[in-house]
């Protein structure tokens, strides 16, 4: 374990720390810690996903995304037919917005390559060929 | 342009909340204004947070989304018209809420973030952890602006003191404060309390902050454990008790996002011992104690060390206080600015040397026009008739005439008052009084942080976005501007606006929201205060030391002709009387005053009636107490001439122009005895008396009657100190420097 500080003398107190431990016995096991940084998701590919999870408005919530315990009397009653109706409706919820946004990323696309392919015909217009052209394929090399 | 942000759900004490707030008020400072609009808002926020619905984006405004999980406002902003941005704080760790129920919404939340990256044209972190995550997300242009803390906000004396002596023992003392999600490993903090409990047993561990409700089994392990105290979620007050009570701050967290919690921690002077990831290392920047790995038994030794070592703790005190200053609000001003402007948005053009003959000035008042009684509107409007023909002068105000209201009783837009321009804004919101004095009875004496105290400030009024707007976009047709009342947020949130280039005439006298940090930019930011007496700027001096360069200036009193008998013809009043003009409620002190009168009633057979006039929003009836309603300027000067003395009961003056003008005419004054002012003019003019109960009251008034010849004398001797052409001279060299520098 290393300390980090301006204001301390790190191998010092590091050492004297050690020091205490062995009078007291005590071996130190450090914590293993994950420190792998957080995945990155493609929007669009996780919007379908999710998309498909929960298409199907039969098919139960899992338990590990069910609220907390109601009340005795309200859990009499969703006994008796709520659970299902709120399985449903919470699945549809869902639904909707993942198509809300899924709508939203899609069209906000489409605005942006739509503005980029006003952009080029306006340069085509102005007879701007350069615009045009980019990205340039590689040449081939001739041979012979 | 303004720059509008959006918060998905606006509580205060949050960390989207708290952001909000402090880059609403940094953009102030950097001439931008923008509304904060929430997806949904905790009651009590209304005033402060304007609904998503509400938001209305004019071409060249810029929307800034504060990104959480759970937001509906990424597809919001994608269809946003105006140039976009993203403030990012960190999202909750994927790893440690695989399998929970928000496992889900960690992982939408990422998704979005990604999902935005390539609509935005400027990102922002608030630390270079939270920007590195911004980068791999897609995002092109990164800033990393970090919060800021004010370090006065956690002094000791700020912390709750209920709280304080609860928690004070001489044991070690370990804390944490912040919301106790999975993030901040509550088993960690538990494993390295076990280990300092077998070095000293009377150790104790505070825990302060919301337990996540799926972390009930670690709860219910640390309330078994001993020494550890879970206090929940605690109001600003209690968090500075927790950090001033602590010997160390132990941070177990793993992606902390903005190092927040670090900098309160080194504001309330507390060493702070913390697992070198996420924000960690760049916010210490060598300050403090990291460490990088999650030995428990040998960080129990080095925190009893931190804690009980007083040369290793001042050390380390020392730098973390070194730390802070680098880390002050200007860091956090520089870094938006610079962010701002790499992505097209500078500050707004200033001045350009002006041709003209007159300076343009812009006068910022809450009410503005003929009728609209009230001590600096009244101010504003002579200032406005004086400086007229030197000034070529625009008022800026609202379309309020009612200040309890601030109901829009006039229309909008730029019309003509007495030949001078008058341009007003509309106010947003009428002022609810029931909630404010609610709110102001749960706030006031108490240690708050900056969202508490704008919600304060915004539920008082009047808020005038086009102000704001105006102010913003056009402040650069203005050369400079009198802006009047430090109290009302027209006022506060102008001022940063175009700060060097304001006067300020606070009108400030000693109140409750005096002690808001959140004002203390307004005392500081303008080029120049211009007081009304020595006792506001001794006030001024003791509240805010660093404010701007202060003048006494005052204000002049000149008296029209003036016919005593007509006023007691003309209101049947035959003998002495005590005369009042003013607003006639509560907080002008009329209760003490009546009670005064009353006692002065059994004490003395002929005592003189007592007159009020002015708009009463209370009941006055009573034995020889006589209300006359709003009377005419000329009727309140003959009245004023005719009385036995003015009294003025409020406890809170910043002038007191009814002492003054009773002065003028030769008339003494009884003023409230907690009044600096009050008792300033009548200890300078020896024209009066004070009073403090109902005894004083009597006292005060029998003396005016033997020696009223004497005082009259000494009243106008003081008065002529009072004439505007020395006022008028102190505000036209004050904006002539201004204009020239």
């Amino acid at each position: 374990m290393k300390l980090l500080g301006r204001d301390i003398d790190a191998g010092a107190l590091l050492r004297a720390a050690r020091e205490r431990l062995e009078a007291r016995g005590i071996r130190d096991e450090a914590l293993p810690v994950e420190a792998e940084p957080e995945p990155v998701l493609e929007p669009l590919s996780f919007l379908v996903r999710a998309l498909e999870e929960d298409e199907d408005p039969t098919v139960p919530i899992p338990a590990t995304e069910r609220g907390a315990p109601a009340s005795l009397v309200r859990r009499v009653f969703r006994l008796a037919c709520q659970s299902l109706i709120d399985e449903v409706l919470e699945r549809q919820r869902r639904f909707n917005a993942r198509v809300r946004e899924a709508d939203a990323q899609l069209s906000a696309e489409v605005i942006q390559l739509r503005a980029r392919l006003e952009a080029l015909e306006a340069a085509q217009r102005n007879g701007d060929r350069a615009a045009l052209l980019a990205p340039r394929k590689p040449r081939r090399k001739r041979r012979g | 342009m303004a720059v509008h942000q959006l918060v998905p759900h606006f509580r205060l004490g949050d960390a989207t909340a708290q952001a909000a707030v402090q880059f609403r008020a940094l953009l102030r400072r950097l001439g931008h204004w923008g509304g904060l609009y929430g997806a949904s808002r905790v009651p009590g926020t209304e005033a402060l947070v304007q609904p998503l619905q509400a938001l209305r984006v004019q071409p060249g405004d810029w929307v800034l989304l504060h990104h959480a999980i759970g937001s509906s406002l990424p597809s919001r902003l994608l269809h946003t018209q105006g140039r976009r941005g993203v403030v990012f704080h960190g999202l909750p760790s994927l790893r440690l809420h695989r399998g929970t129920p928000a496992e889900r919404s960690v992982l939408a939340g990422r998704a979005q973030l990604s999902g935005m990256a390539a609509h935005v044209s400027v990102a922002i972190g608030l630390s270079e952890f939270a920007s590195s995550e911004l980068s791999r997300s897609g995002y092109g242009e990164v800033h990393t602006v970090p919060l800021f803390v004010e370090a006065e906000r956690f002094a000791e004396e700020r912390a709750d003191p209920a709280l304080r002596a609860r928690l004070d023992s001489g044991a070690l003392t370990l804390v944490s404060v912040g919301p106790m999600t999975r993030e901040a490993h509550l088993e960690d903090l538990l494993a390295l309390h076990r280990e300092v409990l077998r070095i000293r047993p009377d150790a104790r561990l505070v825990i302060a902050g919301a337990v996540d409700p799926t972390l009930g089994a670690l709860e219910s392990e640390a309330a078994r454990t001993p020494g550890v105290t879970m206090l929940g979620e605690v109001s600003h007050g209690e968090r500075v008790a927790v950090y001033r009570s602590g010997s160390v701050l132990v941070s177990m967290r793993e992606q902390d996002g903005s190092g927040v919690g670090l900098l309160e921690a080194m504001a309330s002077e507390v060493p702070v011992l913390a697992y070198a990831a996420g924000a960690v290392t760049a916010t210490l920047g060598g300050a403090g104690v990291a460490f990088d790995e999650k030995r428990f038994a040998l960080l129990a030794e080095v925190a009893m060390r931190l804690g009980t070592d007083p040369r290793l703790r001042g050390r380390v005190l020392s730098g973390q206080r070194r730390r802070l200053q680098v880390l002050g609000p200007g860091r956090s001003e520089e870094r938006l600015s610079a962010a701002l402007e790499s992505a097209g948005l500078g500050r707004p053009p200033r001045p350009r040397r002006p041709a003209r003959r007159k300076p343009r000035v812009g006068i910022v008042v809450q009410r503005y026009g003929p009728g609209i009684t009230g001590g600096a509107e009244a101010l504003a409007g002579q200032v406005v008739a004086r400086l007229r023909p030197h000034w070529d002068i625009q008022v800026l105000t609202s379309c309020a005439t009612d200040h309890l209201t601030w109901a829009n009783a006039l229309p909008a837009g730029e019309s003509r008052v007495d030949g001078v321009s008058v341009l007003r804004f509309t106010n947003l919101r009428p002022r609810p009084m029931r909630e404010l004095n609610a709110r102001s009875r749960r706030v006031f004496g108490q240690s708050l942080d900056l969202g508490e105290e704008e919600a304060w400030m915004a539920l008082q009024g009047p808020i005038l976005p086009g102000l704001w707007r105006h102010l913003s976009e056009r402040g650069g047709e203005y050369d400079g501007f009198v802006a009047f009342t430090y109290l009302f947020v027209s006022t506060a949130w102008s001022v940063p606006l175009v700060g060097d280039r304001t006067l300020l005439v606070p009108t400030a006298h000693d109140e409750e929201p005096l002690r808001f940090d959140a004002y203390a930019e307004v005392f500081e930011r303008p080029r120049a205060l211009l007081l009304l007496t020595p006792e506001e700027l001794e006030l001024i001096d003791r509240r805010f030391p660093r404010h701007a360069r202060a003048r006494v200036v005052g204000v002049g009193v000149e008296p029209p002709a003036v016919e005593p008998g007509r006023f007691r013809t003309r209101f049947e009043l035959p003998g002495d009387y005590l005369l009042y003009v003013g607003r006639v409620e509560r907080g002008k002190g009329i209760p003490g005053l009546l009670e005064g009168y009353r006692r002065l009633r059994a004490a003395l057979p002929d005592a003189p009636t007592l007159v009020l006039a002015g708009d009463a929003s209370m009941d006055v009836r009573a034995e020889g107490v006589r209300m006359l309603g709003r009377v005419s300027e000329q009727d309140k000067w003959d009245g004023l001439a005719g009385a036995l003395a003015a009294v003025v009961p409020s406890p809170r003056e910043s002038l007191s122009l009814l002492a003054l003008e009773a002065f003028a005419v030769g008339t003494p004054m009884l003023g409230n005895a907690v009044s600096d002012v009050l008792r300033g003019h009548v200890e300078r003019s020896r024209a009066g008396g004070t009073f403090q109960d109902a005894a004083s009251f009597v006292e005060a008034v029998a003396r005016v009657r033997r020696e009223r010849a004497a005082m009259a004398r000494a009243a106008r001797r003081y008065a002529s100190r009072y004439r505007w052409e020395r006022v008028v001279d102190a505000y036209r060299e004050e904006m002539d420097a201004m204009v020239r520098r």
